[in-house]
C-alpha cells in the first residue's frame, strides 16, 4: 500500500506539461492572467492595440499585426510563419531577447515553463491561430 | 525609454479600498468606519475619528479640513495617489529602472435620500484606453479618461447605521474575500477581485457586530472600462468568533465567453492585542474551464501580518503563493511584500511598498521586484 501511494506521488510529481496547445488555452491560462491585466493588454486598455484577456482579442492582436507570430526578429514582415518559434516576436518579447530590450510582462517574467509551452504551441502549428487565419 | 514604458503601463494603477488591517484591531466591521457595506471610500464619523487618532498629526479629518460646510444629508470623500521608485530588482531584468506614475484621482459623494435610500457615486480619472483602432496605438483616447467606477443606490433597514440589512443595486465590486488595498496581492490579482473589477450587480448584505454575509449577482459592464468580463455571483460570509478573531468563507462563479471559473476559499484574522499585531490570511481554490477545451485547478494563498507602531506607522509583512496549475510543475509564483505605512496627518499617508517576486522559488524564471514610495491624499 505504501509503495502504491509512493508510486502515485511520484507519478504526480513527474507529471510534465500536458496542457492543451491551443490559442484558447494559451490565452485564458497564460496570457490573460499575466498580460491581460487592467493597465496593460486588457480589452479596455489595449496597450499597443494588443488585447490578451479574451481569445478573440488575442487572435486579433496576432492577426492584425502579423508580427507577433508571423514576423521574425530580423524585422521583416513576412507572410509565412517563422521556421522556429524562438524567432517570432511573441517569443522574443516574453523571453527577454527582444532586440529593443523589452521584456513582457513588465512586472514579472513568465515562468520558463510557460515560455516553453508557448514556443511548443507555435512550433506545433499554433492551433487556433493558424486554423482561423488560414481559413480567411 | 524603458522607464517611460513602465510609466505608461503602470499609470493610474490603483483604486481605493478599505484597509482590512484596521478590522479587529480598531473596530469590528468595515461599516464601523465606512459608509459602504463593502468598506473603502467615504469615511463616516467614527472613521474620521479613527484616522485622526491613528495619524501622527491628527488634524481636522473632514473634507477640506472643515472649510466647506456640507449639508447633513451629503458626505464627500476622495483619494489622490501617485508613486515613484525603482522597478525590476533582478540584476538582468531588462525592464529595471526608475519609475514615476499617477495612480488615482477620484472623488466620491454619498447622498442620503428619503425612506432609508441613499445614492453613492465615485468618479474621476481612470487609466484611459489607448488610441482608437487604426490610429497611432500610443495615443490616448481622451473620451475614456473620466469615468464613474462606482455608482449605486442602496436601501438599508437602519437609516444611516453601521449594522443591519443593506440592499445595493448598481456598479460596484462584489464583496469577496479580504479585499486588500494592494491590487497586486495574489488574492486580488488572481483571486477574483482584480483592479477595476467592478460590475453591475445586486447585493444583499447583512452586517452584524459578530458576523456578516454578502451575496451579489453581477453582470459585466458592456459600456465602460472594466476588467470583469464575466457574469456570475459571489458570496462572502464572516463570523467574528471572538472580539479579536474572525473566520470567513467565500465562493464565486464567473462566466465569460471564453471560460468558466469557480472560486472557493477561506479567510482568517486574529488580532494579538498584547503584541499589537494583526495576522490575516486568505486561501483559495480556483477551477478554470476553458470553453474551447482544457481545464486547470489553481490554488493561492496570501498571509499578511500588520504591526502598529506609535506616531502613525503601520508595518505590513506579506507572503503570497500562487499555483496556476497544480499538475504542472515549476509554475508557482511566490512574493514577499514589506509595506510601511505612515499616516502623517488625517489626510496624508506615505507608503513605502517593497516586493520581491520569484517563480518556483527562483528556479522557474528570473526573479524581480520593486520598491516604490506612494503618496496618498484623502480628501
Amino acid at each position: 500500500m505504501k509503495c502504491l501511494l509512493l508510486a502515485c506521488l511520484l507519478a504526480a510529481c513527474a507529471h510534465d506539461d500536458e496542457r492543451p496547445e491551443t490559442l484558447a488555452y494559451v490565452t485564458e491560462a497564460i496570457l490573460a492572467p499575466n498580460c491581460g491585466t487592467a493597465n496593460c493588454h486588457s480589452t479596455w486598455k489595449h496597450e499597443e492595440d494588443d488585447v490578451f484577456d479574451t481569445v478573440a482579442g488575442a487572435l486579433a492582436a496576432m492577426q492584425n499585426k502579423n508580427r507577433l507570430l508571423l514576423a521574425c526578429q530580423h524585422g521583416q514582415i513576412v507572410l509565412d510563419p517563422c521556421d522556429d518559434a524562438r524567432e517570432t516576436y511573441l517569443y522574443a518579447v516574453i523571453d527577454g531577447s527582444d532586440r529593443f530590450g523589452n521584456r513582457m510582462p513588465l512586472d514579472q517574467p513568465l515562468a520558463n515553463k510557460d515560455i516553453k509551452f508557448i514556443s511548443e504551441w507555435i512550433d506545433s502549428g499554433a492551433d487556433g491561430y493558424v486554423s482561423l487565419v488560414g481559413s480567411n | 525609454m524603458r522607464a517611460l514604458i513602465v510609466i505608461a503601463v503602470l499609470a493610474i494603477a490603483s483604486t481605493a479600498h478599505a484597509y482590512p488591517q484596521f478590522q479587529l484591531s480598531k473596530d469590528q466591521t468595515c461599516t464601523s468606519c465606512h459608509l459602504s457595506p463593502a468598506g473603502g471610500g467615504i469615511l463616516n464619523e467614527n472613521g474620521l475619528n479613527v484616522i485622526q487618532a491613528t495619524s501622527w498629526r491628527g488634524d481636522d479629518p473632514t473634507p477640506f479640513y472643515g472649510a466647506v460646510n456640507l449639508p447633513s444629508w451629503f458626505a464627500l470623500g476622495g483619494d489622490i495617489r501617485a508613486a515613484g521608485g525603482y522597478y525590476g530588482a533582478a540584476q538582468n531584468d531588462p525592464n529595471r529602472g526608475p519609475v514615476l506614475f499617477p495612480m488615482q484621482a477620484e472623488v466620491s459623494g454619498a447622498a442620503r435620500l428619503p425612506a432609508h435610500f441613499s445614492l453613492y457615486v465615485t468618479a474621476g480619472l481612470i487609466d484611459p484606453e489607448q488610441g482608437p483602432d487604426g490610429e497611432d496605438p500610443n495615443s490616448i483616447n481622451t473620451d475614456t479618461l473620466f469615468a464613474s467606477r462606482e455608482h449605486w443606490v442602496q436601501w438599508q433597514d437602519s437609516d444611516g447605521g453601521a449594522l443591519g440589512l443593506f440592499v445595493r443595486a448598481g456598479r460596484f465590486m462584489p464583496v469577496f474575500g479580504l479585499r486588500f488595498v494592494e491590487h497586486v496581492d495574489f488574492d486580488r490579482r488572481y483571486g477574483g477581485t482584480p483592479l477595476y473589477g467592478e460590475a453591475y450587480g445586486v447585493a444583499l448584505e447583512e452586517i452584524q457586530s459578530s458576523w456578516e454575509v454578502h451575496a451579489t449577482a453581477f453582470v459585466h459592464d458592456p459600456w465602460q472600462a472594466t476588467t470583469e468580463l464575466g457574469d456570475g455571483a459571489a458570496i462572502y460570509a464572516e463570523d467574528r468568533i471572538a472580539g479579536t478573531t474572525a473566520i470567513g468563507i467565500e465562493a464565486k462563479y464567473d462566466r465569460t465567453t471564453d471560460d468558466r471559473k469557480i472560486y472557493a476559499g477561506v479567510t482568517a484574522k486574529h488580532y494579538f492585542a498584547s503584541l499589537n499585531v494583526l495576522v490575516q490570511g486568505e486561501g483559495e481554490y480556483i477551477h478554470q474551464q476553458v470553453v474551447a477545451g482544457g481545464a486547470n485547478d489553481q490554488i493561492l494563498g496570501y498571509l499578511l501580518g500588520s504591526y502598529y507602531l506609535p506616531s502613525g506607522f503601520m508595518i505590513d509583512l506579506g507572503l503570497g503563493e500562487y499555483e496556476p496549475d497544480i499538475v504542472t510543475r515549476n509554475l508557482t509564483q511566490q512574493v514577499a511584500d514589506l509595506n510601511i505605512h505612515w499616516f502623517a496627518t488625517s489626510h496624508v499617508e506615505l507608503i513605502l511598498t517593497n516586493r520581491l517576486a520569484a517563480t518556483a522559488w527562483g528556479e522557474g524564471s528570473p526573479g524581480t521586484g520593486y520598491s516604490l514610495l506612494q503618496l496618498h491624499y484623502r480628501i
